[in-house]
């Protein structure tokens, strides 16, 4: 088999009802990638990258698709099913850069799985369960807003809450957190998230002044030095998230005593073959993680959803996906979406999406 | 004062050495650069240049340049170009990361910023140094012999500083080494480049056959940090980091964990003038010699490396890179004379420099 065209299409993700509001910044549209490689067998296969604005980690649509653009006219010609080699080949053509190269790797994991007539997660190692739980993320609002919310999605079937926080008074966010554990139930769990927006300081502040409160803090400070700093100092196990940004960081964060979990995303280390790899990490030294990504739609929920279904489900924090926030599926008929909280697999072949082609914006196509 | 147009020229500089080879298989013909020119409302106009070492040395290439200066740019319209650090949050602000598109808004605005004070670039940098820099070479890896020519036909031009890039084979990497310095000169400096290239064992391999009279330090021998410390803590081969130390963050850990005893500070991967002096006074602090270089570039990088270079002192400063002699294409022209290997920076106001308009061409994008 051989890929005989690469086509790069653009699409707008606008953000159904309010802005989405982070620690360092706030979106109320989102500028998606999608990447379809055609075979001479006829299959074709997609992936998708849409980075959460461009300060959210290192990663801007624009530099995704220049990213795209420097790797693509390489791979026409080559075998797709074999997803190594083709990988490569991308890294001879561009070092760094994981976030785009995600988006190859993805679709080449939907032809081998269509080739194959095979869900992805069939292809690696089968699903554990049917369907994966998902969490819901509260955006920075005020105490009894998050409060309002966190019953609201508690009714709704979520076991998991992320709670945003960061970015204003430390006050503020303590004040939250006391709020979300007077009306949480025992069966939900919370993770706080601060994408990076915390001081040391305030991050060490903010977890002894809860210490009573049973939670997760993620991804408090900006960077892995930061983090590792304050590690003798909370008093809550800490998740990466920003941080983790390869698979060796998360071996790293592993070995170091950093990291008592991951809050990860498929596109940022590089796509399904990497997600794997921290997978079998994760299961080795028993460390919870989530299998999400920062923004997408249905071919990013769905490459998100398979991962997602091969962690040990006690190991498993769940599936993040950006449906609830998208008013327009790429495939009406598969679209992943959330449900009571939960997420079923697709169960077509590949990634099981057949995205509407005609929705999106061509950018560049090389044959 | 305030940013009111932002432009960006695109130019293919070919190597003027055929094709250069780096560890790992990588070869380079040519590369594609960036210009940034930046006007104030008042009509002065300042440049800056960023031209990636192909696609494959760091997480850099053209494209990416100018993907990222089309995210940057329309922030900083209306923005004080003399205000570096605010430009730098600004940029920051807009997107994450990026050096290498962040680097020639940077420089031009120091263009900009020396031009308004009728000062020349260094001088508002620390003030200059006065002695005239001593330039380093960039030899490709290659045969032995080939490349023992190439260091003499430097040594024969004036350069007292020699990069001599290796691959991964220990015997020849030692052969090459050999060679290289062979009828070596009082004052040269010799640095053996891998690039990364090389893993823990090579490189210990390397070094193990190595007569230990050889004075010469190595840089950049392997990918990741990891193997960086682990090669560091079982040799007394003086190492200097490159491609792993991007940004002050990066210099201060490897400082904090002494891992390396210098660094090779290029403008563009270091994320331009603003943060490169930071940088500069990091490694002064830590004792850190630096050699001031940039992945690749034409005239204007150079220009930017010259003005960096002179406010260095001389105790930490390992040579400046040559790149103009890297790329068979001139850009722009300007008081920056080499004689016998050694080059001053002009006292022109500014860069010093006036870029060729007729090989720069038609702005490819612009925003104002």
């Amino acid at each position: 088999m051989k890929i005989t065209e690469l086509h790069i299409y653009q699409h707008s993700l606008d953000i159904k009802g309010k802005p989405y509001k982070m620690a360092l910044s706030e979106v109320d549209s989102l500028d998606t990638t999608i990447v379809q490689i055609i075979s001479d067998s006829g299959i074709s296969g997609f992936g998708e990258v849409c980075p959460l604005g461009p300060v959210y980690q290192e990663a801007h649509a624009l530099g995704a698709r220049a990213a795209l653009c420097e790797m693509a006219p390489h791979l026409i010609g080559m075998n797709p099913l074999h997803y190594g080699q083709v990988m490569y080949k991308c890294n001879l053509a561009l070092m760094g850069h994981l976030y785009a190269k995600a988006a190859i790797d993805m679709a080449l994991w939907d032809i081998i799985g269509k080739h194959y007539n095979a869900p992805i997660s069939s292809l690696l190692g089968g699903a554990k369960r049917e369907k994966v739980p998902s969490y819901y993320a509260i955006s920075i609002e005020s105490p009894d807003e998050v409060a309002r919310l966190v019953v609201d999605k508690q009714q709704q079937g979520y076991e998991r809450l992320q709670v945003k926080v960061g970015g204003r008074d430390v006050a503020e966010d303590i004040a939250v957190a006391r709020k979300v554990f007077e009306v949480k139930n025992s069966k939900t769990s919370i993770a706080f998230d601060a994408n990076r927006g915390l001081t040391t300081t305030q991050a060490i502040h903010f977890s002894q002044s809860c210490r009573d409160l049973n939670f997760v803090l993620e991804q408090p400070c900006d960077s892995y030095e930061e983090l590792k700093a304050i590690t003798p100092n909370i008093c809550h196990p800490l998740y990466l998230d920003e941080s983790a940004s390869d698979i060796a960081t998360v071996a790293k964060a592993i070995n170091e005593g950093i990291a008592d979990g991951f809050g990860m995303k498929v596109t940022r280390v590089g796509g399904v073959s990497a997600m794997r790899s921290i997978i079998d990490i994760c299961h080795t030294y028993r460390r919870p993680l989530s299998c999400d990504d920062s923004w997408g739609g249905d071919i990013v929920a769905a490459a998100c959803v398979h991962l997602a279904s091969i962690v040990e489900p006690s190991l498993s924090r769940g599936a993040w996906i950006a449906a609830p926030y998208i008013d327009k599926p790429y495939d009406r008929l598969n679209s992943v979406q959330v449900s009571g909280g939960w997420i079923d697999i697709p169960k077509g072949p590949g990634l099981g999406i057949v995205p509407d082609t005609s929705m999106f914006n061509l950018y560049q196509s090389f044959s | 004062m305030k940013i009111a147009k932002i432009e960006v020229f695109q130019a293919h500089l070919p190597y003027s050495g055929g094709i250069y080879r780096l560890s790992g298989g990588r070869e380079y013909t040519g590369f594609d650069a960036s210009f940034v020119r930046i006007t104030t409302e008042c009509g002065i106009e300042g440049w800056g240049e960023s031209t990636p070492f192909g696609s494959t040395y760091i997480a850099a290439h053209g494209a990416g340049a100018r993907a990222g200066i089309a995210e940057i740019a329309p922030s900083l319209l209306g923005k004080d170009p003399r205000q570096l650090d605010r430009i730098n949050e600004t940029m920051d602000g807009s997107l994450k990361g990026h050096n290498h598109a962040k680097t020639p808004i940077d420089v031009a605005c120091w263009d900009i910023f020396g031009k308004s004070v009728e000062m020349p670039v260094c001088d508002l940098l620390g003030g200059r140094v006065n002695k005239p820099l001593a330039l380093i070479s960039s030899i490709y890896a290659g045969d032995a012999d080939d490349m023992r020519a190439r260091v003499q036909l430097h040594r024969e031009a004036g350069y007292l500083g020699h990069s001599i890039k290796i691959t991964d084979d220990p015997l020849l990497n030692a052969q090459r080494i050999e060679a290289c310095l062979e009828g070596r000169q009082k004052g040269e400096y010799f640095i053996v480049d891998a690039n990364g290239g090389l893993s823990v064992e090579s490189a210990l391999r390397l070094i193990n056959i190595l007569p230990s009279s050889f004075d010469i330090v190595l840089e950049a021998p392997c990918a990741t940090w990891r193997e960086c410390m682990s090669l560091r803590r079982r040799t007394s081969m003086p190492i200097i980091w490159d491609e792993l130390a991007q940004s002050e963050e990066d210099i201060i850990n490897l400082i904090a964990e002494d891992g390396a005893d210098g660094i090779g500070l290029k403008i563009s991967k270091n994320g331009g003038l603003t943060r490169c002096r930071r940088q500069r006074d990091i490694c002064i602090a830590a004792g850190y010699t630096m050699s001031v270089q940039d992945t690749t570039g034409s005239d204007i990088a150079f220009a930017a490396i010259v003005h960096m270079g002179q406010t260095v002192p001389e105790k930490y400063l390992r040579c400046i890179l040559e790149c103009r002699g890297m790329v068979s294409l001139k850009t722009a022209d300007g008081d920056y004379v080499v004689e016998n290997g050694f080059i001053t920076a002009p006292q022109d106001p500014g860069l010093g420099i006036s870029p060729r308009m007729d090989v720069l061409g038609e702005a490819v994008l612009s925003y104002s």
